[in-house]
């Protein structure tokens, strides 16, 4: 069984939010899972969502995808995305079916570790127009920062607003049994 | 009232709803030119394949030569 504890969440209210960051993220688990309900108010279709972490701006991220969508025939196409930050998958927009959030689940496995970082996500980008794609991925990320994960910043790549009623999770994994870390 | 950003602190539990600073909404214009420019060519590049493709397929259909660049796209 896996016990996952709520460390945080994050609410974006009344006009929205440019980018939402987890600060002093404790060190005391041995996974992190980001759980994000969301939606852009971007007009250009689906925004793809970026992942900063520690506030690090360097050339130090590399993010492998693999995708599909519901209109196009392409059955899966992987690309990789530029090296300054994480791209975590695609989120609706204005243009998306009115009020239908996506999915991202970002998964940060042993977060603390003082090796290069693993990242995992698992996106839906939900729609239900005929004339625009709902766009399902799944990736693979890497970090190359031996510190610690203590921040995550989220935003678009856009630069368009988080809209209302978007919502982070934040939760914390512990290995062994009964939520008691063991060796 | 200017865009703004939400920072929540796990050790506190402190969540504060901050404005942007110049810079960072420089930023974000900056990122909203681009989108725009990169839909613009999605979009010119979607239209010249259609082109492409409907041309291809009239060639073939007529037993005439195809470009390199039909070939290519037709052999994917």
């Amino acid at each position: 069984m896996i016990y996952q504890t709520l460390i945080s969440s994050i609410a974006v209210g009344v006009g929205g939010a440019a980018n939402i960051t987890f600060t002093s993220i404790p060190a005391t688990y041995t996974d992190l899972t980001l759980i994000l309900s969301a939606r852009t108010v971007t007009g250009l279709g689906q925004e793809t969502m970026r992942v900063q972490l520690n506030a690090d701006t360097g050339n130090n991220y590399s993010t492998r995808t693999l995708y599909t969508d519901t209109v196009n025939s392409v059955s899966s196409t992987s690309y990789t995305s530029i090296p300054y930050f994480l791209n975590s998958g695609w989120l609706p927009g204005d243009n998306n079916t009115a009020s239908v959030f996506g999915n991202i689940e970002i998964t940060f496995p042993n977060y603390t570790s003082s090796a290069n970082k693993l990242v995992q996500f698992n996106s839906t980008s939900e729609t239900n127009l005929a004339s625009a794609t709902g766009i399902l991925a799944v990736a693979a990320g890497t970090w190359a920062n031996s510190a610690a994960i203590t921040s995550i910043k989220l935003y678009g790549d856009y630069g368009q607003n988080f809209a209302r009623y978007t919502n982070a999770y934040l939760y914390g994994t512990l290995k062994g049994t009964g939520g008691a870390t063991a060796s | 009232m200017a865009p703004t950003k939400i920072i929540h602190n796990c050790e506190t539990g402190v969540t504060e709803e901050v404005e942007l600073t110049a810079s960072e909404i420089a930023e974000l214009e900056t990122a909203r030119e681009q989108a725009e420019t990169d839909q613009a060519n999605r979009e010119a590049a979607e239209a010249a394949r259609a082109t492409l493709k409907v041309s291809a397929k009239a060639k073939l259909l007529a037993g005439q030569p195809l470009t390199e660049a039909e070939a290519d796209l037709l052999l994917g």
